[in-house]
């Protein structure tokens, strides 16, 4: 299952259509999974602010029919999607992954949308939503994490907003592809990188001790500085 | 049945080659446990082959909730316990000959490979092959292989000397004729998570570090294990690090090690090529080994004992030519553009 039926069958049990067998088996796998829970929590708010106004329930598929509508948008849609944000000026409500679809399928033009997306977002936008958990990335990273995330993954907006606090700025920093100076690479990524030159019986014992290994594990660059750093390293010698 | 039996006597390599393609062709999904150094993982695997198209997912069975999942030359690796999720890229397939055991007539005297009789693991009959290293600079292998499907049953990695250092046993396995899209994808809800994939595509001209690469051949490869050659050369970008890095692959036919090589960023509070303790970590039965070498970070990774990584690591001394370096050989670069282009939302 992934994760936009995942999704779909959250927003389905909020709307209380989810058939019983799979709201027991979703509520073992929430048991589990602590990034459901998390998602939970904010779908739980948003469903109590829904009912709490007169709107167009979401529908359990919508996660799915955005992802497609975003599919068929391709490149483009992207680069309008970060505009779109600043315009709208939404806080909290971005941090509602089904909101920030709302918004690109308002402004995509899927007409059977609007109607019931108009009404939803503005209400949502008055959620203070509790803060996600630990560690909620910069205003900054979350930009870089739209630009690279594939569409079924738009969600990836909930990020943006723990809290409730405005976002600064949905701007993708201007990245550097070398010679980021303070970061060394992580062993997971040789590891990784050397699986797909090995034999199909080294790959397996590889990815095998990638998964289940503690001791290899990435360390996350951070947000790269890297204007200076790139123009200092073109001075050193060669 | 008896025919094959007798059949196996004779014909180990055929064997072998019969466990390849069916790796390499086979829909095929199961679970294993990998056991290393006292340590046991419980692990899924979905491999699904369309044409062209190769999907594999390994997912832990232990509750870490990780996962890779690799498609056609790119890996993501899930790490839900660090909220991570790395996409990487390999090197052009233009320049990689290690999908299949190249075990050809050169790495016979390296290798000797043998038939021992038939065995039964879970329930089914395999044929059991030894490829024993002539050597202790490398591994040797030992499989059961299924007498009907030609799959790997049970897999173990050997000393020379014949003490197993790590063993891979299928508990479960079958081989459908379709696999939903379904069970291919990752359970990990990541939307939360950082994702690190390159960003953007790395120019191959001078300007960008040119003088970081390393040119093929400038190096001695006298110096190299007997039986390692050089297979690939090329320069990648590594998602963690989004930085460019040269990938020398060395082989002897079985075996293969990574060298990667970039600039060094100095230890905190050190000078870049301050001289550096060499540091050896296991990965699994795989040693890996970073150092730094005229200025410039070298780490090694290969499914060989921790002499020989070190070994080659340290041919490299022999031949860096820092000065006069030319653009990156054409296609080198990994193909970034065209990826790019179909992804949403990048900034032009």
């Amino acid at each position: 299952m992934n994760q936009d039926e995942r999704a779909s069958q959250l927003s389905a049990m909020f709307d209380g259509e989810l058939p019983a067998a799979e709201c027991e088996l979703l509520s073992r796998r929430l048991a589990r999974d602590e990034q459901l829970r998390a998602t939970w929590s904010r779908y739980a708010v948003i469903g109590a602010a829904l009912r709490a106004e007169p709107m167009a329930q979401v529908r359990p598929d919508f996660a799915r029919r955005v992802s497609a509508a975003l599919a068929s948008g391709s490149g483009r849609a992207g680069v309008r999607r970060t505009l779109l944000l600043r315009r709208a000026g939404l806080g909290a409500a971005v941090a509602a992954g089904v909101a920030g679809a709302a918004i690109m399928l308002l402004r995509s033009g899927a007409p059977a949308q609007q109607e019931s997306l108009a009404a939803y977002t503005p209400s949502v936008a008055r959620v203070a939503l509790p803060a996600v958990g630990a560690g909620a990335p910069a205003p900054t990273q979350t930009a870089r994490q739209i630009e690279s995330i594939a569409p079924g993954a738009m969600a990836a907006l909930s990020d943006a907003s723990a809290g409730g606090n405005e976002l600064a700025s949905y701007v993708v920093p201007p990245l550097r592809s070398g010679n980021d100076l303070a970061v060394p690479a992580s062993l997971a990524d040789y590891v990784v990188a050397h699986s797909e030159v090995s034999s199909p019986l080294a790959r397996r014992s590889l990815l095998s001790a990638l998964v289940g290994d503690d001791a290899v594990q990435p360390v996350p660059a951070p947000p790269s500085q890297a204007a200076h750093h790139q123009v200092a390293r073109q001075d050193g010698p060669r | 049945m008896a025919a094959s039996l007798a059949v196996c006597a004779e014909d180990p390599r055929g064997w072998l080659g019969r466990m390849e393609r069916a790796l390499a062709t086979r829909n095929y999904q199961g679970i294993f446990v990998h056991e290393h150094d006292g340590q046991t993982e419980t692990l899924k695997i979905v491999h699904r082959v369309r044409g062209s198209d190769v999907i594999e997912r390994i997912v832990s069975l232990d509750g870490s909730g990780r996962e890779v999942i690799r498609r056609n030359g790119e890996l993501t690796a899930y790490f839900p316990d660090r909220r991570v999720v790395l996409v990487e890229r390999g090197p052009e397939q233009g320049l990689l000959l290690t999908e299949l055991l190249r075990l050809d007539s050169t790495s016979s005297q390296i290798y000797r490979i043998g038939a021992e009789p038939a065995a039964r693991v879970s329930g089914r009959t395999a044929h059991v092959i030894a490829v024993a290293p002539c050597d202790d600079l490398r591994y040797g292998y030992r499989v059961w292989i299924d007498d009907s499907s030609a799959m790997p049953l049970k897999t173990q990695l050997l000393t020379s000397s014949g003490h197993v250092v790590e063993q891979l046993v299928f508990t479960e396995l079958s081989l459908p004729a379709r696999i939903p899209d379904a069970a291919l994808q990752a359970a990990v809800m990541a939307r939360d998570y950082r994702w690190m994939r390159h960003e953007q595509e790395p120019a191959a001209t001078a300007e960008q570090g040119a003088g970081d690469l390393w040119e093929a051949g400038t190096w001695q490869s006298s110096q190299l294990p007997p039986g390692f050659h050089m297979t690939a050369n090329s320069r990648q970008v590594l998602a963690g690090a989004q930085r460019v890095v040269t990938h020398l692959v060395f082989s002897d036919g079985l075996a293969s090690v990574s060298v990667f090589v970039e600039p060094d960023s100095g230890a905190p509070g050190a000078p870049p090529g301050a001289a550096r303790p060499a540091t050896l970590t296991q990965v699994g039965s795989s040693t890996a080994l970073s150092t730094v070498v005229d200025g410039h970070r070298v780490t090694a990774i290969g499914e060989v004992p921790p002499a020989t990584v070190r070994a080659i690591a340290g041919s490299l001394r022999g031949g860096f030519s820092p000065a006069g370096y030319p653009d990156a050989p054409a296609g080198a670069a990994p193909g970034w553009a065209a990826e790019a282009a179909a992804g949403p939302g990048r900034r032009h």
